[in-house]
């Protein structure tokens, strides 16, 4: 009893940090000793080769900080409770919105810079390319930071879009025609056009009107569309199932679209907004 | 100096504009955005963003990309005063939800895109 009390006041005492060596998977861990030497923090983490590590710790404004093997660290005047730690001898710097990282591999994923910095999911990360146009990295994108100079990252938020002036005239035209409503939405790289309050034919689905979106690819509209979205998702109301190649989800600007599988050629100069609803328009019609 | 006296001409009500265009080599932080500024980013020959701060007063960034190869994207002309000319228009998909033009330097609301309870742009046009 007397023990297990002991061991409930020490853990009550000690020090929670997370560790990561990845930038993707955190561990908690905790340090008996609020001014630990680096090394403790590493033996926390579970480091076996203590010596071949380099330890930084992550700031609460995402700044990270150089700690030496014997060099103490007191967790509680900073706030610090995150460290990264590499089996490397060597460092490579980078800069997210003006904030300096380090990172011990030459590699690091878009994932990686997105938990060390904190980028929520609403942004975009571009890596700033000198001479050309900035690269958006993706999560799984991997970026060599061993180049010459020092990487530079930026995030912009996907809450901008073209307004529908953004449209070649023969689309607009066609909008302003059939007296649709609609809106562009922007997501990494892309937009796409949401047709509102789309009829669908009476009494076949599980409701009367959904929203179509369109997605523009960059060549739009030589560049060929291919399948379309809706949202909410609707049900074949006879089997109170999905109709046929429509039960697949695509996210697109922060929601998750149902997806229409349905192909046909696409003619350049010639189809359009209006070679999409005529798409759309049979897909529900023939719907099974 | 082109800039001041684009600026003089307006003060005289010679001139009309609300946003005058700037270049810089590298993407400017948030802190570094004046309102009335817009900064286009251009290294060599290519030009990358263009960066304003939100006109409907909500204070937000809005960097719009230049690469033609990507969507959304935006083209910028600059006239002889430095008055920006951005095609097409913006528009915001935030609480702020405005939706507007800049053509000469300019803004054009577009209908039902000029945020409502906002004082601070009221007065400029």
């Amino acid at each position: 009893m007397t023990s297990e009390l002991n061991a409930a006041e020490a853990a009550n005492t000690a020090y929670r940090i997370r560790t990561t060596t990845d930038g993707v998977t955190f561990k908690d861990a905790s340090v008996p000793d609020p001014i630990p030497l680096g090394r403790q923090i590493l033996m926390a983490a579970g480091v076996r080769d203590i010596e071949n590590n380099i330890l930084y710790a992550i700031l609460p404004n995402g700044e990270f900080e150089d700690v030496r093997l014997d060099e103490t660290y007191d967790l509680r005047a900073k706030g610090t409770e995150v460290f990264a730690y590499f089996e490397s001898d060597r460092a490579f710097n980078f800069t997210i919105e003006q904030r300096q990282m380090s990172w011990g591999r030459n590699l690091i994923s878009g994932k990686a810079v997105r938990n060390l910095a904190g980028v929520d999911e609403r942004y975009t990360i571009y890596l700033e390319v000198r001479g050309g146009h900035d690269r958006p990295i993706g999560d799984t994108d991997l970026v060599d930071l061993s180049g010459k100079g020092i990487e530079r990252f930026i995030t912009v938020i996907r809450e901008t879009t073209e307004g529908l002036g953004a449209l070649p005239s023969a689309d607009r035209q066609f909008i302003e025609d059939h007296g649709l409503t609609c809106e562009m939405i922007a997501d990494a790289g892309s937009t796409g056009v949401v047709i509102k309050n789309f009829p669908l034919p009476p009494g076949k689905f599980d409701r009367d009107v959904v929203d179509v979106m369109i997605q523009l690819p960059a060549g739009y509209p030589d560049a060929s569309v291919d399948m379309f979205f809706t949202m909410p998702w609707i049900k074949l109301k006879a089997t109170g199932r999905y109709a046929n190649c429509a039960d697949q989800p695509h996210l697109f600007g922060g929601q998750n679209w149902q997806r229409w599988s349905r192909h046909a050629e696409w003619r350049a100069g010639i189809d359009g907004i209006r070679t999409m609803v005529a798409r759309a328009e049979l897909a529900f019609a023939k719907a099974a | 100096m082109r800039k001041i006296v684009a600026r003089l001409l307006r003060a005289l009500g010679v001139m009309k504009f609300d946003f005058l265009a700037e270049t810089a080599s590298t993407f400017p932080s948030d802190a570094g955005l004046a309102q009335g500024r817009l900064v286009v980013v251009r290294d060599g020959d290519v030009e990358k963003w263009a960066c304003l701060t939100c006109p409907g007063g909500c204070g937000r960034t809005i960097n719009l990309s230049l690469n033609p190869l990507r969507r959304p994207k935006w083209t910028v002309a600059i006239d002889f005063w430095r008055r920006p000319t951005l095609l097409p228009s913006v528009h915001q998909l935030n609480e702020c939800g405005c939706h507007f033009w800049i053509k000469g330097g300019c803004i054009d609301w577009c209908q039902g895109g000029r945020p409502k309870d906002n004082s601070a742009m009221h007065g400029r046009h």
